[in-house]
């Protein structure tokens, strides 16, 4: 954070400005104006785009076919959301895509909690191997393998189910997860788990009582990313749900459109739907902000 | 991911004796176990399927797949819709990559700036990574709508004409790359702000010193020491481009005819629309290979501008 600071002038004690009156601008140094021009800018296009759903959701759909358009909801109302309740199974969507999800995070981080700690702590043959092995396979398509793990699923019966989804989304967040573990690992000074083994505990002791309590920050940060990323899966419901039995959120959007009242795409509907799958995860985006950055940080720079 | 500095082990067990050191090897194996054989059984052993269906013809719809060699690679090579396909995919590849990558520092280097407000601006700026890509692409359908979009609507007020975003074949790939960009660079820049942050700035004092001026320092301090980064960075977004499939199908289907229709959405379109397994994998056979390529491309690239610093 320090370095961003070095853009200030410097401020010496008998050089302040004088206290003449003088216009506001006068007092804004120069570079300023095109950092704000720049700020705003750079808002515009991310908060646009998302107020164009939540305005569009709240619209009904009558006054949303208007020239030229209201930028403010004249009369908002929830019609849209009540249409969509009737359209698409919100609840069964909702407890899939939230299990799906918390259940990919969490088999996500343990698994690779435990290979992160091998990889940073004990030295055994082939371990290199193993860890360059397993972030290369991350480079792995997902469409160049989908096809046989449909055919693995269709005999397995695994198709149309949560426990499938969190099967392959697992497998898909493995490389990048043992990646940051394993640096988050390494930054743990050695020191307490040395002590522990002095005092003659065993592994499982260490782990549990030392090294699980110190990467509890850690922990959380992945769990939270990968919790963001697996919210968004798309593609793996769509190949491998049947039924409303694993039908996720994301996969209600694509069925929200499609609305009998009105022969023409129901735009209402799919902003509303839109807006129930991105409420829980921008909320929890900008309550966990520091712990997400710092995550995304740590699995691109520290090794 | 460096990869590179993996390869460091760290030896920091305690020597004991024989027997503690075997069981120490077998606690090691049954900790990755899990993550190997997950990896193993979802993703290698789905993959050597792949390579051993794309020399057949197999099918859902024929009986035992009948190996045909090459085939399948010599029918995609004349295939129109893959070769299209091919094309818009490079063609992408290049674009958003690039001004991706363009944008994504942009936003770096103002996140790094000191101004009123800027963690609020930080976390707005994490929206679009964690917007699900279906829901852009199917709101952007109705954003980009001809009579009733908002981009038009904004655009009707300055100059005289509604442009028809999504039935143009050019329009349309402008539309499908700007969405990407929007959704995709500010993961990069939250990675750039960080290789930004770990710059000392005695570097910076140090070339204010030598009255460098600020495209200067730019270019030969900031730059330098962020390429090894950018490098890694553009090994996973070309690689990420070359492989996306939400937009496309949530936006435009591949339209409008065949113009927007990037690889992954073919192979999907050969594999669970016209049921062709062998012919799928071939194309997703190809795919993997493209993917490789840049991954190694960029590597190398890194490789080159670590040595130089």
């Amino acid at each position: 954070m320090s370095t961003a600071e070095v853009h200030s002038p410097p401020q010496t004690p008998g050089l302040t400005r004088t206290p003449k009156k003088r216009s506001f601008f006068a007092n804004i140094p120069p570079g300023t104006v095109a950092l704000y021009i720049g700020v705003i800018l750079f808002l515009l296009i991310t908060v646009i785009p998302i107020y164009w759903i939540v305005l569009s959701a709240f619209t009904p759909i009558t006054e949303l076919f208007t020239t030229p358009l209201n930028y403010i909801p004249v009369h908002p109302s929830f019609i849209n959301f009540q249409t969509v309740a009737q359209i698409v199974p919100l609840d069964q969507q909702f407890i899939n895509n939230t299990l799906l999800s918390v259940l990919s995070a969490a088999f996500s981080v343990l698994v690779s909690l435990l290979a992160a700690y091998a990889f940073a702590r004990i030295s055994f043959p082939g371990s290199n191997i193993l860890f360059l092995g397993l972030l290369i396979s991350g480079y792995l398509p997902t469409i160049s393998i989908i096809i046989p793990l449909f055919q693995m699923f269709e005999n397995l019966s695994l198709l149309d189910s949560i426990q499938g989804l969190v099967i392959l989304l697992v497998s898909f967040l493995m490389p990048t997860s043992v990646w940051i573990m394993t640096s988050f690992v390494r930054q743990i000074p050695v020191e307490l788990e040395e002590a522990g083994q002095i005092d003659g505990a065993n592994f499982l002791s260490i782990f549990w009582h030392v090294i699980i309590p110190v990467l509890r920050p850690s922990i959380a940060t992945l769990f939270l990313i990968n919790l963001v990323a697996s919210w968004q899966e798309f593609f793996f419901p769509l190949i491998f749900s049947r039924s409303d039995a694993s039908a996720t959120l994301t996969l209600g959007i694509t069925q929200a459109a499609v609305n009998p009242q009105y022969q023409t795409v129901a735009w209402g509907n799919e902003a509303a739907m839109g807006l129930i799958v991105i409420a829980p995860i921008f909320i929890i985006t900008i309550v966990f902000q520091k712990q997400i950055v710092e995550g995304l940080m740590a699995g691109s720079l520290k090794g | 991911m460096y990869v590179g500095t993996a390869k460091v082990p760290t030896a920091t067990v305690a020597v004991g004796t024989r027997r503690r050191r075997r069981r120490l090897l077998l606690l090691a194996y049954l900790l990755v176990a899990p993550a190997i054989i997950w990896r193993l059984a979802v993703a290698i052993y789905p993959f050597l399927i792949t390579l051993y269906q794309s020399f057949t013809d197999s099918s859902p719809l024929s009986g035992t797949p009948r190996f045909i060699g090459l085939d399948n690679f010599v029918r995609m090579f004349h295939d129109p819709m893959v070769m299209q396909s091919l094309g818009f995919t490079f063609l992408f590849t290049v674009v958003s990559t690039f001004v991706q990558m363009v944008y994504a520092l942009g936003i770096a280097f103002l996140l790094n700036r000191p101004f009123r407000g800027r963690e609020l601006v930080r976390a707005i700026n994490l929206l679009p990574w964690a917007m699900p890509t279906i829901v852009i692409a199917t709101a952007s359908q109705w954003m980009f709508n001809n009579q009733y979009g908002m981009i038009n609507d904004l655009i009707i007020r300055v100059l005289p004409f509604r442009p028809l975003w999504l039935a143009d074949p050019t329009l349309a790939r402008i539309v499908v790359i700007l969405l990407d960009v929007w959704k995709n660079a500010p993961w990069a820049s939250i990675i750039l702000l960080a290789g930004l942050q770990n710059i000392p700035s005695e570097l910076y004092e140090a070339a204010k010193v030598d009255g460098a001026s600020s495209w200067r320092t730019l270019r030969s301090v900031v730059l330098p020491l962020l390429a090894p980064l950018i490098f890694t960075l553009l090994i996973f977004i070309s690689t990420a481009r070359v492989l996306s499939f939400d937009l496309v199908y949530g936006l435009t289907q591949g339209g409008p005819g065949n113009s927007t229709t990037l690889l992954s959405y073919q192979i999907y379109q050969l594999a669970f629309t016209g049921l062709y397994y062998g012919y799928g994998s071939a194309v997703a056979v190809f795919a993997f290979l493209i993917v490789l390529f840049l991954s190694l491309f960029f590597f190398l690239f890194m490789r080159r501008s670590e040595r130089a610093l």
